[in-house]
């Protein structure tokens, strides 16, 4: 089982590095643009980055592609794996490759390591995965990724501020605590929604088997949603009085 | 012995099985029936295990061991597998998780399926024999087959037959049919249960049923006898009784034996004039 | 080790007779009509099973009460044999006998025929029948 799900995440980085392809074109494309300032290494490292934080999203929402498409998931559960070996012989080979990537990014671009880089991939990764069996569509999924890491990028500094309203710290620069107060937010009941499906994950129409992402998922990030719209505003307001 | 104890389930809001029990002993042969959307598949699916019930319990015999699954061949109406496979991908995948080496494949080179075509491409009946085949090669305790017999062209489904009788003689293999055709396979059932709005309505030996189920002919309803269904014509009138028991005060009457497929007809019929 | 034939043997669904019993008769009368003859091999359980399309347990069911019956004989390992005591003959030959007419005199009295059409059919077909030498089916 590992072996096959092995091909198909090599597979996911394959239509992905599809991208790559565009890097001769982008060299004569260089090559137009070098009275701009810019260099090729530029674009290519841009395209590169661009590559890896797709396939973190599109690795993980594709968990279940090949099911979907191929009509297998009643094979697949018919077969003696756990639920959970199948979600672990899914997402090992994915996070491999992702660290893998995230290597070769990192030593190519003199990064050394960039842990908060990998925090970040892997925060894309599983936030796709919670959405890989909610939503039939992978383009819709990688959207929805987006859509919640752009939620997240509006939230933490929202929360951070919420959290200085309270009290609870001192400085409104300390970001710490948004970042985490928005992860678990977001993260976490999504995390725990598609792991409580995946537990009970049956042959039949995914859309009636979506219970624990109305109950969980859902009502938090629509708290979410509320906060943003409410606080944001003063957020900014206060950053402005403060600089 | 295969039980099922107070099952529970639904699909979404709809209740398919409510306190539903049965057991079946390791070794029958049964057929399982009943109207169109009665829930037969979707017990096949349960025992499967591809659905789980939403409360009660299935509990299979013993020597089935602790994953059940290693021991169950099911084929499913929908046939699924990873279509975007090539049969000896598909094979190889199957042997992979079952931990087996190789297997005999005899019946897909019988029925010339070729190991580089995508599963996809196969036709019904190429992939119904593809599913026994890899079922075949697990040597399964319990054997759940869901109507595809009859989907397949009549030397396929000899072949289809031939194999499963084969199994049958070999080893004590449990055998679940979910048909709503029959003819083929009339002489292989060992019981007969009627599903009836997520209850079992009927459930008797093959042989008790052919017994107690006739046709009667007759002007009049026979008295005192239980009529499940009954067709008017011109001349004369036909009822289905169950159980029969032999009266000879009765005059001016005929009756009938009947062949399985009528037998149910007679069941399912009073279902429709209710 | 010879494997007889299908002994034409034709399983009717809608007959009163159960499935075992009509195969059990025709087993019987191929027995004693010499068809199958002593120390003969019958067809195995998945064999037979397999031609007929019939559950292998009813051919098991079968066999096992023609060996109490003294028609057959199981060898471990080889299946089973035809093993007929010719001096038993008679009894097993008229209860056949009496089975067999009986539903053919049934059947042609349900179809209306008389006393005297029954009796010159059969006439017929005796003669039909007997002057040809006798073939196993």
């Amino acid at each position: 089982m590992l072996r096959k799900e092995f091909r198909d995440a090599l597979r996911r980085l394959a239509e992905c590095l599809v991208l790559l392809v565009a890097v001769p074109l982008g060299y004569f494309w260089d090559r137009a643009l070098v009275h701009f300032g810019w260099r090729f290494a530029d674009i290519w490292s841009a395209v590169f980055a661009v590559t890896v934080f797709l396939f973190a999203a599109y690795a993980g929402a594709s968990l279940f592609l090949a099911e979907k498409k191929d009509r297998a998931l009643e094979y697949l559960l018919s077969l003696p794996v756990s639920r959970s070996k199948i979600v672990l012989a899914k997402i090992g080979p994915r996070l491999a490759i992702l660290a893998g990537l995230w290597g070769v990014f990192s030593v190519l671009g003199g990064r050394a390591w960039d842990w908060s880089l990998l925090v970040l991939l892997l925060f894309l990764f599983f936030v796709a995965a919670s959405l890989s069996i909610a939503i039939d569509s992978v383009v819709i999924g990688v959207l929805g990724v987006f859509l919640l890491f752009a939620t997240f990028s509006l939230s933490s500094p929202t929360l951070t501020f919420i959290a200085w309203k309270l009290g609870l710290i001192s400085s409104i620069s300390s970001v710490w605590i948004g970042w985490t107060a928005a992860g678990v937010l977001i993260l976490g009941p999504f995390a725990a929604a598609f792991l409580l499906v995946i537990r009970n994950l049956q042959a039949m129409p995914l859309r009636l088997q979506m219970r624990p992402y109305y109950r969980l998922a859902l009502p938090s990030f629509l708290v979410v949603i509320f906060l943003i719209l409410k606080f944001f505003g003063d957020y900014l307001a206060a950053m402005k009085r403060m600089n | 012995m295969l039980s099922i104890r107070d099952m529970h389930f639904s699909y979404g809001k709809r209740s398919v099985y409510s306190d539903f029990n049965l057991d079946i002993p390791a070794g029958q042969i049964c057929l399982l029936t009943g109207i169109n959307g009665v829930g037969k598949s979707t017990l096949l699916r349960l025992i499967a295990g591809v659905l789980r019930p939403k409360k009660g319990t299935i509990v299979y015999p013993e020597t089935m061991g602790d994953e059940p699954r290693r021991k169950i061949g099911f084929i499913s109406d929908q046939l699924s597998l990873y279509e975007s496979l090539t049969v000896n991908q598909a094979i190889r995948f199957h042997c992979d998780v079952f931990g087996l080496d190789r297997i005999d494949d005899r019946l897909i080179r019988h029925t010339k399926i070729e190991g580089g075509q995508r599963v996809k491409e196969l036709s019904t009946g190429q992939r119904t024999i593809l599913h026994l085949n890899m079922i075949l090669s697990l040597d399964p305790e319990l054997l759940l087959i869901d109507e595809v017999i009859h989907s397949i062209d009549a030397y396929l489904r000899r072949i289809f037959l031939e194999e499963l009788i084969a199994l049958i003689a070999r080893k004590r293999v449990t055998v679940l049919m979910a048909n709503l055709n029959f003819h083929d396979i009339e002489a292989l059932i060992e019981r007969v249960i009627l599903l009836k709005s997520g209850t079992i309505a009927v459930d008797e030996p093959i042989e008790t049923l052919k017994e107690k189920v006739k046709k009667i002919i007759a002007p009049a309803p026979p008295a005192g006898l239980t009529i499940l269904s009954q067709r008017a014509f011109p001349d004369r009138s036909e009822f289905y009784v169950y159980p029969y028991v032999e009266n000879t005060s009765l005059r001016d009457i005929e009756v009938v034996d009947l062949n399985l497929t009528e037998i149910v007809a007679a069941f399912i019929g009073g279902e429709y004039a209710a | 080790m010879k494997v007889p034939g299908y002994l034409g043997i034709r399983i009717d669904a809608q007959s009163a007779l159960p499935v075992y019993e009509q195969v059990k008769r025709a087993i019987k009368l191929a027995i004693l009509t010499g068809t199958l003859k002593d120390g003969e091999a019958v067809a195995s359980i998945r064999d037979l099973a397999q031609r007929l399309q019939i559950n292998p347990n009813t051919i098991i069911k079968i066999y096992s009460q023609l060996e109490t019956e003294g028609f057959l004989a199981s060898r471990p390992g080889l299946g089973y044999f035809v093993r007929f005591e010719f001096a038993r003959r008679g009894d097993d030959r008229n209860t056949l006998f009496e089975a067999l007419s009986g539903d053919f005199v049934h059947q042609a009295v349900e179809l209306g025929f008389t006393r005297e059409d029954i009796q010159k059919q059969i006439d017929k077909i005796f003669d039909r029948t007997t002057g040809k030498p006798r073939h196993g089916q």
